[in-house]
């Protein structure tokens, strides 16, 4: 056995090293308490956050279905403005486009009476009064006219003719209709085409006849002294198109810059007093702007007071050569209104049967009458008749069935010409017209001109 | 009942008795453990008490006056090994008043399973400490030993009072008074 005090001392080691043991373990034991701590409290801090976020979004979400239900409130309520709006402006362009067929009837009369007293023996003085008359009439429907085609395109009813036209002659012609006019106050008007201009179009070659007549009509009467000229040019648009550039430029007034913008708005002039001194409507440009924007095209300006105004029309359209042969138009007939025509009107208008039966005896033709479409069945079934003008509205029968009526007669021995009198009938009017079987159209109201060209266009016997 | 409270009881009658006795007491006892006590361990508290009932018959002195000796005997050592629960602390209250909110919640973080007494205090005037003792076992002399530990540690003049209440080992209610 050892020493005691040696096992006293190794007792003492062995004692110091457990404490120091234990007290190392308890030390040990507090960190692993604190970091569990700190565990959790993070765990908890990240579950509140988490909470904390959730709540965000959930209360971002409410925002956002909150605007968003206001969102569809507001469109709702803005497309009910919408279609409230849309329904206004269509009622108004129709009332518009109502009214002013409404006066056609009455002017129908007028003019039509205008050119039979024209006819008389009158003295110089009254020609001159029935001169302002027709004019004044002429005026009257120029303005109808513009106003009917502005409700049209307003309304979104306009249709666009799609027929290959002659780009050069169509350019030509109507240059050509206002050099008489600048003849008249001395002004040079001249028509530049390039070599290459293509040959034919494809569009509306009514409607741009249209613009550029108002837009050479413009230059004629805002020019008083100096030149107009047209110039054309073209640019390849593609493979079978080209990108059309007609120039008007004139040695005119011009437009001051501030009233340039206003310029193409509808019933505004230059400025008030120009509608005194030069008459016009004021809707012209208007119009003629809107027309080109129909066809995908601009129509711009630039001028400059006391130097000029130079408007700009711009279209792409399809372009080819003219075809190799082209159909000569067969030289009008002469004299067929002497011969013998059996002739039925049909209309429902008192004042517009009046007209017409006062024209034709003028040229020295009888004229059966039918009032309704019902009434020219008969009248067709009971006597031949060379050429039947047929009135489009009329109430029991309009013009359309009739003549399909007519039409469809297979015991009839010789079918009539048959033309309708129209109001500013759109192209699908006409094909309705067509596809009933019509053969033309005269414009109403009815002019001397226009039925003597009708008559010469019936074959002889 | 913790480790630390055996190791230092084995300590005290060591240094104070001698290591035969301590020896002796604890082949007398034949306790399950063996006597081999480390403090981060837990052990039975019946084993203390055997240990306690052995050197009281050793030294032919009764069981409570050697439970409240071994009282004062480990406070001392409480202030060697934890001298941080002292921290700020300047008086015997001070520190008595600590034990449920503070030094236990300490304890409980080392060994949540810790099964520790309550002290539930009551100042019904500044210089009269009530605290009402309760625990699963029957440590009241200890308890006190503590108490008069801590007023001596700090210098105080305090009496204590006891009153048993429900069980004069387990349920007491001390009352400490400061003299003016």
């Amino acid at each position: 056995m050892d020493d005691p005090t040696r096992i006293q001392r190794r007792v003492a080691r062995e004692r110091a090293a457990r404490k120091a043991a234990e007290a190392l373990l308890e030390t040990k034991s507090l960190e692993l308490y604190h970091a569990n701590e700190a565990l959790r409290e993070a765990q908890a801090a990240l579950e509140a956050r988490v909470r904390q976020r959730t709540a965000e979004l959930e209360a971002a979400n409410a925002q956002l279905r909150d605007e968003i239900t206001e969102r569809e409130r507001i469109e709702a309520a803005l497309a009910l403005a919408r279609d409230e709006a849309l329904e206004a402006s269509q009622l108004k362009s129709e009332f518009l486009a109502n009214i002013s067929h409404e006066i056609r009837t009455p002017m129908n009369g007028v003019i039509g009476m205008t050119s039979l007293l024209a006819a008389q023996d009158l003295t110089p003085e009254q020609r001159g009064y029935v001169a302002t008359i027709r004019q004044s009439g002429e005026t009257l429907l120029a303005l109808l006219n513009d106003l009917l085609d502005l409700s049209k395109i307003e309304a979104g009813h306009l249709e666009l003719e799609a027929q290959w036209f002659d780009w050069p002659q169509s350019i030509q012609d109507v240059a050509n209709l206002f050099a008489p006019q600048a003849r008249e106050k001395g002004l040079a008007l001249a028509t530049t085409l390039p070599a290459d201009f293509p040959e034919q179009g494809h569009g509306d070659a009514t409607r741009i006849r249209q613009i550029l007549s108002n837009l050479i009509s413009n230059a004629v009467k805002f020019t008083e002294a100096g030149r107009i000229d047209i110039v054309a040019s073209a640019t390849p648009h593609g493979a079978d198109r080209h990108r059309v550039q007609i120039v008007v430029r004139d040695t005119g007034i011009g437009i001051p810059a501030d009233l340039q913008e206003t310029l193409f708005e509808p019933f505004r002039q230059a400025d008030a007093s120009t509608t005194r001194r030069y008459g016009g409507t004021g809707l012209g440009l208007s119009i003629s702007k809107r027309l080109a924007e129909h066809m995908h095209g601009t129509l711009t300006v630039e001028s400059t007071p006391g130097v000029g105004s130079s408007f700009t029309l711009s279209l792409t359209l399809a372009t080819r050569k003219a075809p190799a042969h082209r159909p000569a138009a067969a030289p009008p007939s002469a004299a067929n209104t002497s011969r013998n025509l059996r002739i039925l009107l049909v209309e429902d208008n008192l004042i517009n049967q009046h007209v017409a039966r006062q024209l034709l005896q003028h040229l020295g033709l009888a004229v059966d009458l039918a009032e309704n479409g019902h009434e020219a069945l008969d009248a067709v079934a009971a006597t031949t008749y060379d050429l039947v003008l047929m009135d489009m509205q009329m109430p029991e029968m309009d013009g359309i069935e009739a003549t399909r009526r007519i039409r469809a007669h297979r015991s009839l021995p010789q079918q009539p010409i048959i033309v309708a009198m129209t109001a500013n009938a759109s192209e699908a009017d006409r094909e309705r017209c067509r596809a009933a079987g019509m053969d033309g159209f005269v414009a109403k109201p009815i002019q001397l001109e226009d039925l003597e060209h009708v008559l010469t266009q019936i074959p002889h016997d | 009942m913790k480790g630390v409270i055996f190791t230092e009881f084995l300590e005290m009658v060591e240094q104070q008795f001698g290591w035969e006795v301590a020896d002796d007491i604890i082949e007398q006892a034949a306790l399950p453990s063996g006597g081999a006590y480390t403090a981060v361990g837990t052990y039975d508290h019946r084993e203390l008490l055997q240990l306690v009932t052995h050197l009281s018959t050793r030294l032919d002195t009764p069981i409570p006056a050697l439970m409240h000796a071994f009282g004062t005997y480990a406070f001392g050592r409480f202030v060697v090994g934890y001298p941080h629960f002292f921290d700020g602390v300047d008086s015997a209250f001070g520190l008595l008043e600590n034990i449920e909110d503070y030094i236990h919640v300490e304890v409980r973080k080392l060994y949540p399973e810790a099964e520790l007494p309550r002290f539930n205090c009551e100042r019904p005037a500044p210089h009269v400490l009530i605290m009402e003792y309760r625990s699963q076992r029957p440590f009241a002399d200890f308890a006190e030993g503590l108490m008069r530990g801590c007023i001596q540690h700090f210098e105080e003049d305090i009496s204590i009072t006891r009153e048993p209440l429900d069980d004069p080992q387990r349920h007491v209610r001390f009352t400490l008074t400061r003299a003016a």
